[in-house]
Protein backbone atom coordinates (compact mmCIF):
# COMPACT_ATOMS: atom_id res chain seq x y z
CA UNK A 1 0.00 0.00 0.00
CA UNK A 2 1.61 3.55 -1.18
CA UNK A 3 1.12 5.14 2.05
CA UNK A 4 1.03 9.13 2.02
CA UNK A 5 2.19 11.50 4.18
CA UNK A 6 -0.55 13.27 4.69
CA UNK A 7 -2.27 11.19 7.57
CA UNK A 8 0.05 10.50 10.41
CA UNK A 9 0.55 6.99 12.04
CA UNK A 10 -1.60 8.49 15.05
CA UNK A 11 -4.31 9.86 12.80
CA UNK A 12 -4.63 6.65 10.44
CA UNK A 13 -4.58 4.64 14.19
CA UNK A 14 -7.73 6.78 15.50
CA UNK A 15 -9.59 6.44 11.78
CA UNK A 16 -8.99 2.65 12.13
CA UNK A 17 -10.06 2.12 15.23
CA UNK A 18 -13.45 4.53 14.48
CA UNK A 19 -14.02 2.24 11.74
CA UNK A 20 -13.78 -0.56 13.76
CA UNK A 21 -15.88 0.05 16.85
CA UNK A 22 -18.70 2.04 14.23
CA UNK A 23 -19.01 -1.99 12.87
CA UNK A 24 -18.61 -3.32 15.99
CA UNK A 25 -21.31 -1.15 17.81
CA UNK A 26 -23.50 -1.69 14.70
CA UNK A 27 -23.00 -4.99 13.33
CA UNK A 28 -22.52 -3.19 9.75
CA UNK A 29 -19.22 -2.75 8.06
CA UNK A 30 -17.73 0.71 7.64
CA UNK A 31 -15.25 1.86 5.06
CA UNK A 32 -13.65 5.28 4.58
CA UNK A 33 -12.27 6.15 1.57
CA UNK A 34 -10.26 9.60 1.38
CA UNK A 35 -8.73 10.24 -2.10
CA UNK A 36 -9.95 12.33 -5.46
CA UNK A 37 -12.98 10.87 -7.63
CA UNK A 38 -12.86 10.00 -11.15
CA UNK A 39 -15.82 11.98 -12.59
CA UNK A 40 -18.70 12.68 -10.73
CA UNK A 41 -18.46 12.02 -6.82
CA UNK A 42 -21.39 10.32 -5.75
CA UNK A 43 -21.35 7.74 -8.62
CA UNK A 44 -17.42 7.41 -8.10
CA UNK A 45 -18.40 6.31 -4.32
CA UNK A 46 -21.40 4.27 -4.90
CA UNK A 47 -19.27 2.36 -7.72
CA UNK A 48 -16.51 2.13 -4.70
CA UNK A 49 -19.21 0.89 -2.29
CA UNK A 50 -20.32 -1.68 -5.02
CA UNK A 51 -17.23 -2.96 -5.46
CA UNK A 52 -16.88 -3.53 -1.37
CA UNK A 53 -17.26 -7.17 -0.19
CA UNK A 54 -20.75 -7.63 1.47
CA UNK A 55 -21.79 -4.20 0.14
CA UNK A 56 -25.07 -4.51 0.71
CA UNK A 57 -24.34 -4.33 4.86
CA UNK A 58 -22.15 -1.90 4.19
CA UNK A 59 -21.39 1.74 5.03
CA UNK A 60 -18.90 3.92 2.93
CA UNK A 61 -17.90 7.86 3.70
CA UNK A 62 -15.89 9.07 0.96
CA UNK A 63 -14.36 12.40 1.73
CA UNK A 64 -12.76 14.54 -1.43
CA UNK A 65 -10.14 16.91 0.22
CA UNK A 66 -9.39 18.48 -2.67
CA UNK A 67 -12.49 19.22 -4.09
CA UNK A 68 -14.12 19.55 -0.57
CA UNK A 69 -16.64 17.01 -1.05
CA UNK A 70 -17.97 13.94 0.99
CA UNK A 71 -20.44 11.58 0.88
CA UNK A 72 -21.79 8.80 2.58
CA UNK A 73 -22.98 5.74 0.81
CA UNK A 74 -25.31 3.15 2.43
CA UNK A 75 -25.94 -0.73 1.16
CA UNK A 76 -29.48 -2.19 0.74
CA UNK A 77 -29.16 -3.96 4.00
CA UNK A 78 -27.56 -1.07 6.04
CA UNK A 79 -29.87 1.54 4.65
CA UNK A 80 -32.76 -0.52 6.61
CA UNK A 81 -30.75 0.76 10.02
CA UNK A 82 -29.18 3.80 8.69
CA UNK A 83 -31.52 6.12 6.88
CA UNK A 84 -30.75 8.40 4.79
CA UNK A 85 -32.22 11.43 7.17
CA UNK A 86 -29.20 9.82 9.76
CA UNK A 87 -26.77 10.08 6.91
CA UNK A 88 -27.71 13.94 6.37
CA UNK A 89 -27.51 14.45 10.06
CA UNK A 90 -24.26 13.06 10.14
CA UNK A 91 -22.66 15.15 6.99
CA UNK A 92 -23.70 18.53 8.77
CA UNK A 93 -21.54 17.43 11.30
CA UNK A 94 -18.89 16.29 9.34
CA UNK A 95 -18.90 19.77 7.07
CA UNK A 96 -18.48 21.61 9.80
CA UNK A 97 -16.06 20.14 11.05
CA UNK A 98 -14.32 19.69 7.75
CA UNK A 99 -14.80 23.65 7.03
CA UNK A 100 -13.22 24.20 10.69
CA UNK A 101 -10.19 22.43 8.87
CA UNK A 102 -10.29 19.55 11.09
CA UNK A 103 -10.29 16.78 8.60
CA UNK A 104 -9.54 13.75 10.95
CA UNK A 105 -11.64 14.59 13.55
CA UNK A 106 -14.47 15.18 11.09
CA UNK A 107 -14.46 11.94 9.96
CA UNK A 108 -13.95 10.75 13.20
CA UNK A 109 -16.57 12.05 15.01
CA UNK A 110 -19.21 11.09 11.31
CA UNK A 111 -18.16 7.16 11.91
CA UNK A 112 -18.82 7.17 15.17
CA UNK A 113 -22.19 8.69 14.75
CA UNK A 114 -23.23 6.49 11.64
CA UNK A 115 -21.96 3.82 14.02
CA UNK A 116 -24.46 4.94 17.17
CA UNK A 117 -27.19 5.70 14.68
CA UNK A 118 -27.16 2.32 13.33
CA UNK A 119 -27.19 1.04 16.37
CA UNK A 120 -30.20 -1.65 17.38
CA UNK A 121 -30.73 -2.44 20.79
CA UNK A 122 -30.19 -5.85 21.07
CA UNK A 123 -33.91 -8.19 21.45
CA UNK A 124 -34.24 -9.84 24.12
CA UNK A 125 -36.63 -13.06 25.29
CA UNK A 126 -37.99 -13.04 21.62
CA UNK A 127 -37.85 -16.56 22.44
CA UNK A 128 -40.74 -16.61 25.27
CA UNK A 129 -43.97 -16.01 24.80
CA UNK B 1 -29.55 65.79 68.48
CA UNK B 2 -29.57 62.03 67.88
CA UNK B 3 -27.36 62.38 64.72
CA UNK B 4 -25.18 64.93 66.55
CA UNK B 5 -24.40 62.46 69.29
CA UNK B 6 -24.11 60.08 66.87
CA UNK B 7 -21.33 61.83 64.92
CA UNK B 8 -19.44 62.73 68.00
CA UNK B 9 -19.05 58.92 69.13
CA UNK B 10 -17.93 58.10 66.06
CA UNK B 11 -15.38 60.71 65.93
CA UNK B 12 -14.39 59.10 69.37
CA UNK B 13 -14.08 55.92 67.99
CA UNK B 14 -12.16 56.35 65.06
CA UNK B 15 -9.86 58.53 67.26
CA UNK B 16 -9.48 55.49 69.22
CA UNK B 17 -8.81 52.79 66.46
CA UNK B 18 -6.33 55.41 65.33
CA UNK B 19 -4.25 55.61 68.67
CA UNK B 20 -4.46 51.83 69.35
CA UNK B 21 -2.99 52.01 65.78
CA UNK B 22 -0.23 54.07 66.31
CA UNK B 23 0.92 52.08 69.66
CA UNK B 24 0.73 48.78 67.62
CA UNK B 25 2.83 50.02 65.15
CA UNK B 26 5.45 51.40 67.07
CA UNK B 27 5.84 48.69 69.20
CA UNK B 28 5.74 46.29 66.08
CA UNK B 29 8.81 48.36 64.42
CA UNK B 30 10.58 48.38 68.03
CA UNK B 31 10.77 45.03 67.94
CA UNK B 32 11.69 44.59 64.17
CA UNK B 33 14.43 46.92 64.53
CA UNK B 34 15.85 44.81 67.71
CA UNK B 35 15.22 41.65 65.84
CA UNK B 36 17.70 43.35 62.40
CA UNK B 37 20.34 44.51 65.10
CA UNK B 38 20.81 41.34 66.29
CA UNK B 39 20.55 39.51 62.92
CA UNK B 40 23.24 41.67 62.05
CA UNK B 41 25.49 40.13 63.99
CA UNK B 42 28.73 38.80 62.55
CA UNK B 43 29.00 34.89 62.83
CA UNK B 44 31.06 33.68 65.32
CA UNK B 45 35.00 33.65 64.86
CA UNK B 46 34.84 29.97 65.75
CA UNK B 47 33.08 29.17 63.10
CA UNK B 48 35.75 28.08 60.32
CA UNK B 49 35.39 30.54 57.24
CA UNK B 50 34.39 29.34 54.12
CA UNK B 51 35.70 30.73 50.74
CA UNK B 52 33.62 32.82 48.76
CA UNK B 53 31.91 30.60 46.11
CA UNK B 54 33.60 31.31 42.68
CA UNK B 55 31.64 32.73 39.67
CA UNK B 56 31.54 30.21 37.81
CA UNK B 57 29.15 28.16 40.20
CA UNK B 58 27.54 31.09 41.03
CA UNK B 59 26.58 31.83 37.83
CA UNK B 60 25.43 28.25 37.09
CA UNK B 61 22.75 28.35 39.86
CA UNK B 62 21.30 31.42 39.40
CA UNK B 63 21.23 31.62 35.78
CA UNK B 64 22.36 28.50 34.77
CA UNK B 65 19.40 26.19 35.76
CA UNK B 66 16.78 28.82 35.28
CA UNK B 67 18.14 28.53 31.75
CA UNK B 68 17.45 25.07 31.58
CA UNK B 69 14.50 24.67 33.25
CA UNK B 70 13.28 27.59 30.26
CA UNK B 71 15.11 25.43 27.59
CA UNK B 72 13.31 21.75 29.16
CA UNK B 73 9.87 23.84 29.54
CA UNK B 74 10.00 25.04 26.00
CA UNK B 75 11.01 21.73 24.69
CA UNK B 76 8.47 20.10 26.27
CA UNK B 77 5.67 22.13 25.06
CA UNK B 78 6.82 22.30 21.36
CA UNK B 79 7.69 18.93 20.78
CA UNK B 80 4.40 17.49 20.50
CA UNK B 81 3.46 19.92 18.05
CA UNK B 82 6.53 19.24 15.86
CA UNK B 83 6.23 15.41 16.05
CA UNK B 84 2.52 16.01 15.40
CA UNK B 85 3.66 18.25 11.79
CA UNK B 86 1.15 20.45 9.94
CA UNK B 87 -1.21 17.50 9.43
CA UNK B 88 -3.65 17.01 7.09
CA UNK B 89 -5.75 19.82 5.53
CA UNK B 90 -9.31 20.13 3.96
CA UNK B 91 -8.87 21.92 0.50
CA UNK B 92 -6.19 22.18 -2.11
CA UNK B 93 -3.11 20.90 -0.22
CA UNK B 94 -4.55 16.76 -0.85
CA UNK B 95 -1.21 15.84 -2.65
CA UNK B 96 -0.75 12.01 -1.92
CA UNK B 97 -2.51 8.83 -2.99
CA UNK B 98 -5.85 7.96 -1.66
CA UNK B 99 -6.18 6.43 1.21
CA UNK B 100 -8.89 3.47 2.91
CA UNK B 101 -9.76 2.67 6.10
CA UNK B 102 -11.62 -0.24 6.98
CA UNK B 103 -13.12 -3.28 4.09
CA UNK B 104 -11.81 -1.99 1.12
CA UNK B 105 -12.62 -3.25 -2.51
CA UNK B 106 -11.81 -6.38 -3.16
CA UNK B 107 -9.86 -5.59 -5.96
CA UNK B 108 -7.20 -4.85 -3.18
CA UNK B 109 -5.54 -2.06 -4.65
CA UNK B 110 -5.26 1.43 -3.16
CA UNK B 111 -7.37 3.26 -5.30
CA UNK B 112 -6.46 5.20 -8.14
CA UNK B 113 -6.90 4.14 -11.78
CA UNK B 114 -7.12 0.19 -11.26
CA UNK B 115 -9.34 0.14 -8.67
CA UNK B 116 -11.98 3.13 -10.59
CA UNK B 117 -11.82 0.50 -13.47
CA UNK B 118 -12.29 -2.57 -11.57
CA UNK B 119 -14.94 -0.95 -9.64
CA UNK B 120 -16.81 0.33 -12.91
CA UNK B 121 -16.18 -3.21 -14.65
CA UNK B 122 -18.15 -5.26 -11.69
CA UNK B 123 -21.11 -2.34 -11.13
CA UNK B 124 -22.26 -1.33 -15.07
CA UNK B 125 -25.33 0.50 -14.14
CA UNK B 126 -23.43 4.53 -12.51
CA UNK B 127 -26.56 4.36 -10.24
CA UNK B 128 -28.06 1.45 -7.74
CA UNK B 129 -31.51 2.22 -6.41
CA UNK B 130 -30.91 -0.06 -3.23
CA UNK B 131 -28.37 2.34 -2.28
CA UNK B 132 -28.91 5.04 -0.03
CA UNK B 133 -26.95 7.46 1.85
CA UNK B 134 -26.38 11.22 1.50
CA UNK B 135 -23.53 13.75 0.49
CA UNK B 136 -22.72 17.52 0.55
CA UNK B 137 -19.89 19.79 -0.07
CA UNK B 138 -18.22 22.26 2.47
Amino acid sequence: MASGDTFSPRERDELDRAVRVAGEFSGLSFSAYVGEPDGDFRSYAEHLHAALPNAARSVLVAVDPRGRQLEIVTGKEARRVLSDADCQLVILGMQSAFAGGDLVGGLVTGIQQLGEHARQPPTVHTDEP
Amino acid sequence: MGTVSFVKNAQGMVGRAVRRALVLGAATGLAMTAMVSAAGAATPDSWEKEDPMPMIEVLGIYAGIPLAMFGLITLLVFTPSLIRGSGSRPGGSWQAESEWFGARPASDSTGGEESTSGAKASLEAPSNPTQGGAGGQW
